[in-house]
């Protein structure tokens, strides 16, 4: 790990200094090295720019969120809050809380992420292992059957169906077996373990008398750690704003809706006009049914995408040794 | 210690897995020989209620019918719960035995019955005694949508099935088409009288959007504001009512000789069309007209900023929705006199309960239903706990006599309800925040209540305003509307004619709304004469004489029906 | 000795089926490791390609799959016999390769300039800051657009009245503006999520290749070009490749959300037509039939950039 560690600081500090006792090219040097500096100089300052346009027009929509969160109610009915708080107020927040629904909602999508995840995980490396090998017999059809089946996908009611049967409905597993295997990422760390890892290491294992098993938990996975944290987080970050399968697979078990359900159930219960006044018949969700209010919205926004992000920052820091997807080999 | 969390998270994962496997839910027998009844009642979660179980409604229902209430939660949102719905009865799971606030619109409930997925209520419709409770309610509506009413409860194949139990709210504030606002302060401040046609309208939104009238030396003020469909907040409606007879939901009207016509190919309508296009282009009508149909966009421009100034000139939209309740910036406002046709719509007539065919004791459900249309049902839905404040209620019975907020001098109204306190928008457990499966009367609403002890200027400037806002509209719908036999009644097509036209009729519709949109934003040219031949020429190509055809093949049926 | 433990004086011929056993038991924990998976495969993949057939049937679900009427492709003629077909093909088509085009690029650019830069500490801040728009689920977006966006009070808004000019158009609905407010806020949630993986090629690019280049005298921008793009090239057609595997799925819960009655012109997709339509309008076998439709040109699709990317690159690239 520390040679990569200290390639990737060479590569950024990259010296311009080269040992050579020709004086004429000492003179082509200096004049090379004043262009470099120029070019170089210009090149920072675009970068610089880009990346602080950048900044300002992610952080912005963040902050206005959070701030909107906070502000009092009627300052965000009438438009007031612009970036910063407008009378800073916790209500929306006290309300949140005590919605028992909220805390529920809380406690099933740390389930499923947690779990899902994990599950996720174990399925995608098993997956993906078997198939690195090149000299794995069965490689060429179990790839073709992962293909296929990324391909051609029957649509929801089929799915419905198969579950069905199979005594999925109302029932968790139903959930948690929905995307438990991605294929795209499968593919991903199938390229890592192919290419990135040194087939000498394996060999060698092999020698020592190790199975495969052991192969790839000893050599494979640490040596993969970017792209696992990667796909990681890609799999936590599915589960928890996922709603949809938890909405069609749980409709009678009210007590494992995920969060992003009610956070859902909250924020579009206004914006949604019914059928019959399309039809032009009828205000069915004007008169009769009441709406919640923005504030409330605000306060949910954050608290259902506060944790998520606490996550990233945690896992975030095996990025840094780098994903090694298809990269060349010196 | 990152494999003390690995193995921690291991552990706590397998435990909630058994935890959450532990419990299926298994719907409880409502066979009446072995306890109570029970049953399932399946509605879209309102997020208004804190406990459905534990909450003043259910028990005041459990208590009245003796049964046992379970609530089965959909979704909230319509297209969720749809699908939801969808999905179940695609892999045949068992429905509830009642569904609660469904609007899945008439073609698809329709079609849902016809499957057999919902009960026929027709028999007990047509049981006077099992249905006595909701024929004597149901009478006391207003007459002129009985008729529509029934007619619409009606399956459309003409086999006289009623698959969906009816909601119907009467209010007469609320069946107004528009309602109307102008901010009289302005009005003062400018100098201006009230306007009293399209071009003194003009004159007032030009004024308001160059001179300044809310003093703060910016241009801000928004001069007509409105919805696209909101309650009492259908702009358009307004505006193209000014030039020529148009119902929203009707399309068509009738001349002379019996026959119908479109008015969607009138000159009237055009020129309303400019009108529309000449308020938009100068910037005198907000562009949320077309697109905004929630209450609370509204407030946002109605409602000024703390310290900050009124922005809104003329505002089309229902009252409570327009304005935050005890606003003093409602004082400003004025009814705005209508000069056009007026429209009362059955807005607030909804067909989104139904009995499904798990249902096991389809007699108890009826009953059930019936407890719900009773009066004092139907006003605990809308207001919640029946009691004084220091009872812990919100609304009584007021007695014989009591003077309502909507009595003139010249129209004394007697009001049947003393309000307290409005908990409609609030987080509670007194009711389902969802009136359903009920008959509201005119008489019973909100602006039919008694006058409150304590009076604010605010309250009782809104409920002038409610009274003005009537007045008007009833005395155009005296005045200046078509007479009754130029007025087309609501068409019901019957299966037949469905089948040959329904997709016609469909596509004029869109066509004709896409022109309305692209001429009044300008993507088209509504001064254009090709531009507009080109409309019409879409409307023949879509199958315009298809639609006019068996339009005009039912009214004469219903002409024929109602005369004969 | 051979495999089968015999010493090699004597030449065994092997059979076929012989060889084929010998090898799964050699590699017999791997294909053990690929039990799990395809149980899934087969159980939750395949199988319900079974059920595909409804649409080619009137599904009712009182009849059951096997019950229900066989119709063939009368769903496909309904759907090309309505007017709006073309229309709504063509939003999907259009709006997908305007999300590649737009979409594509920038993480690349993005991955590049982080690399470029030499400031580590606004690096670090840019990375860590760029993806959190990623998290933001979609409603909370659509919620986003409709305030910054709101000719009255939202930022724009403001932009104007500063400038003086109080009538501001509302660019949230409009159909000329749909398109770009649909692919540019993709672009925004997404653009720092795609860069991780960018990047982290980057970083792994060989240090001797570029010390080769700065030998040869190349400045930094011709290093980029000519050692850093080359690089990681394999990395970006794999993305490409499973990017067009979507083209077809523009997604329909941000596109409904933001539909209304002054766009839907240009904004109704397959997907919210099957969504309206077929599932949440009870017609189950007519939403699947389309969704089948949607699905087959995803994959041909896909395995036609998967032989360009492998043609182009000499199979280097290439999913499969």
């Amino acid at each position: 790990m520390s040679n990569i560690d200290e390639i990737q600081i060479e590569a950024e500090n990259p010296s311009n200094e080269i040992a050579a006792p020709v004086a004429p090219v000492k003179r082509m040097r200096k004049a090379n090295k004043i262009q470099d500096t120029r070019g170089d100089k210009v090149l920072e300052g675009i970068t610089t720019a880009i990346l602080v346009f950048l900044l300002i027009i992610v952080a912005y929509p963040v902050i206005y969120v959070c701030s909107a969160s906070i502000s009092s109610a009627g300052a965000l009915t009438s438009g007031r809050v612009v970036l910063w708080p407008v009378e800073p107020t916790l209500s929306a927040y006290k309300v949140v809380l005590s919605m028992d629904d909220v805390l529920l909602g809380y406690k099933n999508t740390l389930f499923y992420t947690v779990v899902g995840t994990i599950f996720q995980m174990f399925m995608q490396i098993i997956c993906a292992y078997p198939i690195s090998k090149r000299n794995f017999q069965g490689r060429s059809v179990y790839t073709k059957v992962i293909v296929v089946t990324m391909l051609v996908s029957a649509g929801m009611i089929p799915m419905y169906l198969v579950k069905q049967s199979l005594g999925l409905i109302d029932n968790v597993w139903a959930v948690l077996v929905s995307g438990l295997i991605g294929s795209s990422n499968v593919f991903i760390l199938r390229t890592n373990f192919r290419n990135s890892i040194p087939g000498e290491l394996f060999d060698a294992a092999a020698i020592d008398g190790a199975n495969e098993f052991q192969c790839l938990v000893k050599i494979a996975l640490p040596l993969s750690k970017a792209t696992l944290s990667v796909i990681t987080l890609y799999a936590i970050v599915g589960h928890w704003n996922s709603y949809m399968t938890a909405m069609i697979y749980l409709p009678a078990r009210q007590d494992l809706w995920p969060l992003q359900l009610f956070l859902r159930n909250l924020l579009i219960s206004s914006s949604n006009i019914g059928a019959s006044a399309q039809e032009g018949g009828g205000n069915a969700n004007a008169s009769n049914v009441a709406e919640a209010t923005e504030q409330l919205r605000y306060a949910l926004i954050v608290i259902s995408t506060v944790p998520i992000l606490a996550v990233y920052g945690v896992v975030q820091k095996y990025f840094k040794t780098g994903v090694m997807v298809g990269s060349v080999k010196g | 210690m990152k494999r003390i969390i690995a193995l921690l998270l291991c552990v706590v994962s397998v435990m909630s897995l058994f935890a959450a496997c532990g419990g299926k839910a298994e719907k409880t027998s409502n066979k009446g020989s072995d306890g109570p009844v029970t049953l399932t009642i399946g509605i879209p979660k309102s997020s208004m209620v804190s406990d459905y179980y534990n909450n003043y409604y259910t028990q005041w229902l459990e208590e009245k019918t003796g049964y046992k209430l379970e609530f089965q939660f959909f979704a909230t949102g319509a297209q969720d719960y749809k699908t939801q719905l969808s999905t179940m009865i695609a892999g045949n799971r068992t429905l509830p035995d009642i569904l609660l606030g469904f609007d899945l619109g008439t073609d698809l409930y329709e079609r849902y019955g016809r499957d057999g997925v919902f009960v026929d209520l027709a028999p007990y419709f047509n049981d006077e005694e099992a249905s006595a409770i909701w024929w004597e309610r149901f009478r006391l509506t207003d007459e002129y949508s009985q008729e529509n009413n029934w007619r619409r409860m009606q399956a459309a194949d003409g086999s006289g099935a009623i698959y969906a139990f009816p909601e119907l709210q009467d209010s007469m504030i609320d069946i107004m088409d528009y309602q109307v606002w102008i901010n009289q302060a302005w009005l003062d401040k400018l100098g201006l009288p009230m306007p009293t046609n399209p071009d003194e309208l003009y004159d007032v939104l030009v004024a308001f959007k160059t001179k300044d009238p809310n003093g703060n030396g910016l241009p801000d003020e928004i001069p007509l504001t409105g919805t696209s469909g909101a309650l009492s907040g259908q702009t358009m409606s307004w505006l193209i009512n000014m030039f020529i007879y148009w119902d929203r939901n009707i399309h068509f009207n009738v001349d002379e000789s019996g026959k119908l016509y479109s008015p969607y190919r009138a000159d009237e309508y055009r020129e309303a069309l400019k009108y529309v296009r000449k308020l938009i282009k100068e910037g005198l009508l907000a562009s949320q007209v077309l697109t905004s149909s929630s209450a609370n966009e509204m407030k946002q421009l109605v409602t000024p900023a703390e310290g900050g100034a009124q922005l809104a000139g003329v505002v089309c939209g229902h009252l409570t929705l327009c304005f935050v309740q005890d606003d003093p910036g409602i004082l400003n406002y004025e009814a705005l006199p209508m000069w056009g046709n007026c429209i009362f719509h059955e807005n607030t007539h909804n067909f989104t309960t139904f009995v499904t065919r798990d249902c096991q004791n389809v007699d108890a459900a009826w009953n059930l239903l019936m407890t719900m249309t009773t009066e004092e049902s139907a006003v605990i839905q809308r207001y919640g706990k029946q009691g004084t404040p220091e009872e812990g209620g919100t609304w009584t019975w007021a007695p014989e006599g009591t003077e309502s907020i909507m009595s003139t001098a010249e129209k004394p109204h007697s009001a049947q309800i003393r309000l307290y306190k409005d908990t409609w928008s609030t987080i509670g457990n007194d009711n389902w925040r969802n009136v359903e499966a009920t008959i509201l009367l005119n008489a019973e609403g909100e602006g039919n209540q008694a006058v409150p002890e304590e009076e604010t200027e605010v309250r009782q400037h809104k409920y002038d305003l409610f009274n003005q806002a009537l007045a008007n509209y009833n005395k155009q719908i005296a005045e200046h509307n078509p007479k009754d036999e130029l007025i087309c009644p609501l068409l019901v097509w019957s299966a037949e004619y469905k089948e040959e036209g329904k997709a016609a009729a469909d596509d004029c519709k869109t066509i004709v709304s896409r022109y309305r949109t692209d001429f009044c934003l300008g993507t088209k040219d509504i001064n254009d004469d090709k531009a507009w031949s080109e409309y019409l020429a879409e409307l023949d190509a879509k199958g315009f004489d298809m639609w006019l055809f068996y339009s005009q093949a039912t009214y004469d049926e219903t002409m024929a029906a109602k005369n004969g | 000795m051979n495999a089968n433990g015999m010493t090699l004086n004597q030449p065994v011929k092997l059979t076929r089926n012989q060889k084929f056993w010998l090898r799964v038991r050699r590699n017999w924990i791997l294909h053990l490791m690929m039990a799990l998976p395809m149980f899934y495969y087969v159980l939750f993949e395949a199988l319900p390609l079974y059920g595909l057939q409804i649409a080619f049937r009137d599904y009712s679900a009182a009849d059951g799959i096997f019950d229900s009427a066989w119709i063939g492709l009368k769903h496909y003629i309904e759907f090309f016999s309505d007017w709006e077909w073309k229309n709504i093909v063509s939003n999907t088509v259009a709006i997908s390769f305007y999300q590649i085009c737009a979409g594509f690029p920038i993480p690349i650019i993005l991955a590049l300039v982080i690399h470029i830069n030499q400031k580590k500490f606004l690096k670090k801040l840019t990375q860590n800051v760029a993806y959190i728009p990623h998290f933001i689920s979609v409603i909370v977006m659509v919620g986003m657009l409709n305030q910054i966006f709101h000719p009255q009070f939202g930022v724009l808004a403001a932009i104007y009245h500063e400038l003086g000019i109080y009538t501001v158009p509302d660019i949230r609905y409009m159909d000329t503006t749909f398109r770009h407010l649909y692919v540019w806020s993709g672009v925004w949630q997404n653009m720092g999520w795609s860069t991780i993986i960018y990047v982290a090629a980057l970083t792994g690019v060989s240090h001797e290749l570029h010390e080769a280049a700065k030998i040869d005298g190349a400045s930094r921008w011709k290093r980029v070009l000519s050692v850093d793009l080359p690089a990681i090239m394999p990395t970006i057609s794999i993305m490409l490749i499973m990017r067009f595997g979507s083209i077809m799925s523009v997604g329909y819960e941000k596109v409904y959300l933001m539909q209304k009655s002054t766009n839907i012109e240009v904004s109704e997709v397959i997907s919210t037509y099957v969504y309206k339509v077929g599932i949440a309008g009870g017609r189950q076998s007519f939403g699947t039939a389309i969704g089948l439709l949607n699905s087959a040109i995803n994959s041909a699709m896909v395995i036609l950039v998967n032989k360009i990317a492998g043609w182009l690159t000499d199979g280097e690239a290439g999913l499969f």
